[in-house]
């Protein structure tokens, strides 16, 4: 107990603690180094005064007779912290790892040859290289009978050796891993390595996790005073992974609820329940500010189109498939004709390519079918259901039912906001992309002079064309402007769901939900109510489940209707007159 | 025929009926209540028209009971409802209940506690309390028409109280047509989830009695029902309804209060369509939550829009046409059908907004005005051959020379049968026949006609 358990320094916030590290860390790592051989010490000087073992030796000794020897090498081999080994001992483990000759082999997946059937390769032990004879590798029939057993006695240690040095493999989220695993296993002789490295500077989520592995293991077999000091870690870095074992040590403790024991039990709990649902509301509000986004996406060019033309575009959704697979065509073109290094880049292609292709569609629709049918918003909706039957059985047939994409690597993973609380990227981004189609959106009904004739035709048709306004020309732009906004909420779809020919009419009812709260007359509306709807939605599911959240919503919106008959902003065109 | 509210308000009296437009409508009436009642049993009986037959169109006839519902609240009310094939469902899903149930027949086994097997699967030993009441046969009539109307009337009065209409009313019924489908995909509504209710008493789609006897009295609850809903729209109400659907601000400065006239419309609607689903259930033997769809109460309307609207028995006959269509196509070239359903949507409201009612109307306008023989064959001929053709189709009678197939170079359909091409030609030159007279300019002596047709242009938001 000489380290005096450094992650037991009682801290009151999270953030002290990297500092608090860093100030004993010297001293932590003074001590270590006099108390225990360390890995570095062993790697950088390249074998330790007394007794230089390379691993190359540590791995034969394996192959010895005493159980004790074996042990021994595993021992030193998780002390060396040489993550090379790793695929070798995993060999060892599932009995794949045999001495040919003098040399170490361990023996590969089977491939399936057409003559000679299933063959091992045979691969180096220590560099994980097939072994080469008169230049060719080296494939065997069967595994040899020469492998190395693992001894029964040792099988445990093996175990931990394999734990211990996946915890040395570089890069954060294979070394976080590695960590929680150690913790979950939950055994003593995880211990020292994990000190070992909580000595080190690591950046503060892997301090963090060591912290927390460290206080689950204690929680489980430490001493009296070290489970408190556990108990009380685990509640002051908020950990959700020791929750389980926290509950389990209160349901012992019940009995004593004042002694400390169970006093820190309990507080600690509180502190990662109050923690806990700090990141779920904070996350729920995050989810819901995204599938607000794709609403408020499909319901804009909805609103638009309904509130200039008095069209219901039941069609709006298969828009939106239409953008999808533009996007998919275009990751497909940018796969089989440009290297994989650029293959990154074609989101950035996909999106003005999404808002024109849709566009362009919309704009055929309109002229073929829409601008037949003005004045008779019934019909519109009779006859773009229709049309969106067609579409979505075209899509089929040229595209087929089951497509995916990979999203571009930059919009894969997530960001680390807190402890406990991950933003994914795509949903990040489709929150920033929504919020900046809605600002050119604005800006172009708004600052531009297409936005002043559509903005005069919505309000009075016949003036506007009488002072000369090309109202029908004004109608197919709007109409194509609609539609390209419903492609560009289809750009961001791939981001997180596969393609299917019919995924548009998964959103067209709510978006339809959306425009009928929002009211058509003000863009405003159908912005806020498509993000109050998407929060609802988020926000009801954890409570109950999402089918019931739909019906919630929907009785919600007939609720609001009765306030609001016209929506939150009521229409101020001439074709809602009644 | 309806009548339409003049510019004055006043209501015009209908004109007196010319004899041979007189004699044309008996003559038809006559002919599709012997067709119906008398041949299609008969020649059931005898074994020319095989039980299966009989049984599609049994379903098919219930579908048209479903459309009744709709014209009275689409055709006459302007209410475009999209939620019928929920109502249709809820009727359904009752009846379906019962015919689960060892009372009403279903299939149960002594391993399963002689309780439907479904329960099993949801970890459900027993019989749910509410099951329970549904092993008897009045209890569950009551609740198939009592539960839609109750729910059409609150939602209808929340909706129409608030004076949502047009296109609104439209999405606030397709959401609640969606809510609710979802709802009944869920296994814990204990209702059989995604794959509905089944295994009902086998002889119902099996033996020749059963079969024939469901197409009867479905034959007849139709024919009541369109007498009924008849009476109900040639009323004072009915006439109050088409007011509504042209002018309600007007009915409703007359002191009216058009919202419960709405109200009563849809709960009457929701109810026939629950008597439909009631009838269908037992002749088409399994009733999942995919028939309520957002997509088929759609697909319900558009039976009545192919029909005609404003005219009960254009509902009817596009039910057929609609429902008849769809099973030939889907049978013969599934591929297509997606296409042929969405081409239908648009030509509907594209080309001819009066549906088929158009073109009988034309038939009397030509009849009235004593047109030549050509105009007459015009709207004769397209009429004459699509119930024909489905005629045929529906009673087994198409010649098998019209059943061979033509290769075509074409993926999705690989082969076109004949009868569509021979039908697709017919009604291509007749269109274009009719195109070109027109194009030669005929002076077309229908200025009443034109007046006297229901401004269903007019009926929006």
């Amino acid at each position: 107990m000489h380290l005096s358990d450094p992650f037991v320094l009682q801290l009151d916030r999270l953030s002290t603690l990297e500092a608090d590290i860093l100030k004993f860390a010297p001293i932590i790592r003074i001590v270590c180094l006099a108390g225990l051989m360390t890995v570095l010490a062993t790697k950088a000087h390249a074998g330790a005064p007394t007794e230089p073992v390379t691993p190359a030796q540590l791995m034969t000794q394996l192959g010895s007779a005493s159980d004790a020897e074996v042990s021994a090498a595993l021992k030193q081999i998780a002390a060396d912290g040489n993550y090379h080994l790793i695929t070798a001992l995993q060999a060892y483990q599932n009995g794949l790892l045999a001495m040919r000759g003098t040399q170490l082999v361990m023996y590969g997946s089977p491939v399936i040859d057409p003559v000679r059937g299933k063959l091992y390769p045979v691969l180096d032990a220590m560099t994980g290289q097939p072994v080469m004879a008169h230049g060719k590798p080296v494939l065997s029939d069967s595994i040899a009978e020469n492998t190395l057993t693992v001894p029964d006695a040792d099988s445990d240690q093996l175990e931990q050796t394999i734990n211990t040095l996946s915890m040395y493999v570089p890069g954060q989220s294979a070394r976080q891993q590695a960590i929680v695993a150690l913790g979950n296993a939950g055994s003593l002789a995880y211990l020292p390595p994990l000190r070992q490295q909580l000595a080190q500077p690591h950046s503060s989520r892997i301090h963090r996790l060591l912290r927390e592995s460290i206080a689950r293991i204690l929680l489980r077999h430490g001493t009296p005073v070290q489970k408190m000091h556990a108990a009380v870690a685990l509640g002051q870095i908020h950990s959700t992974r020791g929750m389980e074992l926290l509950k389990r040590a209160w349901r012992k403790l019940r009995k004593t609820p004042t002694s400390p024991m169970a006093v820190a039990v309990r507080n600690s709990l509180d502190q990662i329940n109050g923690y806990t649902e700090l990141t779920n509301l904070l996350f729920d509000s995050f989810a819901g500010l995204s599938l607000a986004s794709i609403y408020v996406l499909i319901a804009l060019g909805l609103a638009i189109i309904f509130g200039l033309m008095g069209v219901i575009n039941m069609a709006q959704g298969e828009f939106l498939t239409i953008g999808a697979f533009t996007t998919f065509g275009v990751a497909e073109v940018f796969r089989t004709y440009l290297p994989p290094s650029d293959y990154n880049w074609y989101f950035i292609c996909a999106i003005p390519a999404a808002f024109l292709v849709s566009a362009l569609a919309g704009a055929v629709c309109e002229w073929a079918i829409i601008r037949r049918l003005y004045g008779r918003p019934l019909e519109t909706l009779l006859a773009t259901f229709g049309l969106s039957l067609i579409l979505i059985e075209l899509i089929r047939v040229v595209f087929g039912n089951n497509n995916a994409i990979i999203a571009p690597s930059w919009l894969s993973g997530g960001l680390w906001v807190m402890p406990g609380l991950i933003f994914p990227k795509n949903r990040l981004f489709i929150i920033v992309f929504c919020a900046g189609c809605i600002i050119a959106v604005y800006a172009l009904i708004r600052k531009t002079r297409l936005g002043l004739l559509l903005r005069a035709t919505t309000q009075d048709r016949e003036m506007a064309a009488a002072l000369g306004v090309h109202t029908r020309m004004v109608d197919m732009l709007t109409f194509s402007l609609g539609t390209g906004l419903a492609g560009l909420a289809g750009c961001a779809v791939p981001l997180f769901s596969t393609l299917d020919p019919r995924m548009g009419q998964s959103y067209i009812v709510e978006s339809f939900l959306v425009v009928v709260t929002g009211g058509v007359g003000n863009l405003a509306g159908v912005i806020c109510a498509g993000t109050g709807l998407g929060f609802l939605e988020k926000f009801i599911e954890p409570w109950v489940q999402p089918v019931y959240g739909k019906v919630f919503v929907l009785i919600i919106v007939i609720a609001f209707l009765q306030w609001k008959p016209s929506g939150l902003f009521a229409a101020k065109g001439r074709s809602m007159d009644h | 025929m309806p009548v339409a509210v003049s510019s004055d308000g006043a209501i015009p009296r209908p004109p007196l009926l010319d004899p041979r437009i007189k004699q044309l409508r008996i003559i038809a009436v006559i002919a599709v209540v012997i067709l119906f009642y008398v041949l299609i049993p008969i020649l059931n009986s005898t074994g020319a028209v095989s039980d299966l037959s009989i049984n599609i169109l049994g379903r098919y006839l219930c579908f048209a009971i479903v459309a009744l519902g709709i014209d009275l609240v689409w055709g006459y009310a302007g209410l475009l409802s999209l939620c019928q094939a929920f109502f249709f469902c809820v009727g359904g899903y009752a009846i379906g209940m019962f015919l689960s149930l060892p009372q009403g027949g279903g299939q149960v086994q002594k391993a399963y506690n002689n309780i439907p097997q479904f329960f099993f699967f949801n970890n459900q030993s027993t019989l749910p309390d509410f099951w329970k009441p549904f092993a008897s046969l009045p209890f569950t009539l009551a609740m198939g028409i009592f539960i839609p109307a109750v729910v059409a009337g609150i939602f209808g009065f929340f909706i129409f109280r608030s004076r949502v209409r047009g296109v609104y009313f439209a999405i606030i019924t397709q959401a609640l047509a969606w809510a609710a489908y979802l709802l009944f995909c869920r296994n814990e509504l204990l209702l059989g989830g995604t794959d509905g209710l089944t295994n009902f008493y086998p002889p119902l789609q099996h033996s020749h009695a059963w079969i024939l006897g469901l197409y009867f009295l479905t034959a007849v609850v139709l024919g009541l029902l369109y007498l009924a809903l008849f009476k109900l729209t040639k009323s004072r109400f009915g006439r109050i309804l088409i007011a509504i659907r042209d002018r309600e601000l007007r009915l409703h400065f007359a002191g009216y209060k058009p919202y419960a006239f709405k109200v009563f419309a849809f709960v009457v609607g929701a109810v026939i369509a629950a008597i439909g689903g009631m009838l269908y259930v037992p002749q088409n033997g399994i009733i999942t939550p995919g028939t309520m769809a957002v997509e088929s109460s759609i697909l319900m309307v558009v039976l009545v829009a192919v029909g005609g609207r404003g005219r009960l028995w254009g509902a009817i006959i596009g039910a057929l046409v609609v429902r008849y269509a769809y099973s030939i196509l889907s049978s013969d070239m599934p591929a297509m059908w997606s296409f042929f359903e969405g081409g239908l949507f648009i030509a509907v409201t594209l080309l001819f907004s009066n549906g088929l009612v158009g073109l009988w109307d034309e038939l009397e306008e030509n009849l009235r005005i004593r047109d030549s023989g050509l105009q007459l064959a015009l709207s004769v001929i397209p009429l004459a051959t699509v119930m024909a053709f489905v005629l045929c189709e529906a009673l087994g009678l198409m010649p098998a020379a019209l059943q061979h197939t033509i290769a075509t170079p074409l993926t999705v359909m690989p082969e076109i049968p004949i009868k569509f091409i021979l039908l697709a030609g017919i009604l291509t030159s007749v269109a274009f026949a009719r195109w070109l007279v027109r194009f030669i300019g005929r002076p077309r002596g229908s200025v009443i006609a034109a007046e006297s047709r229901p401004a269903v242009e007019e009926a929006h938001a």
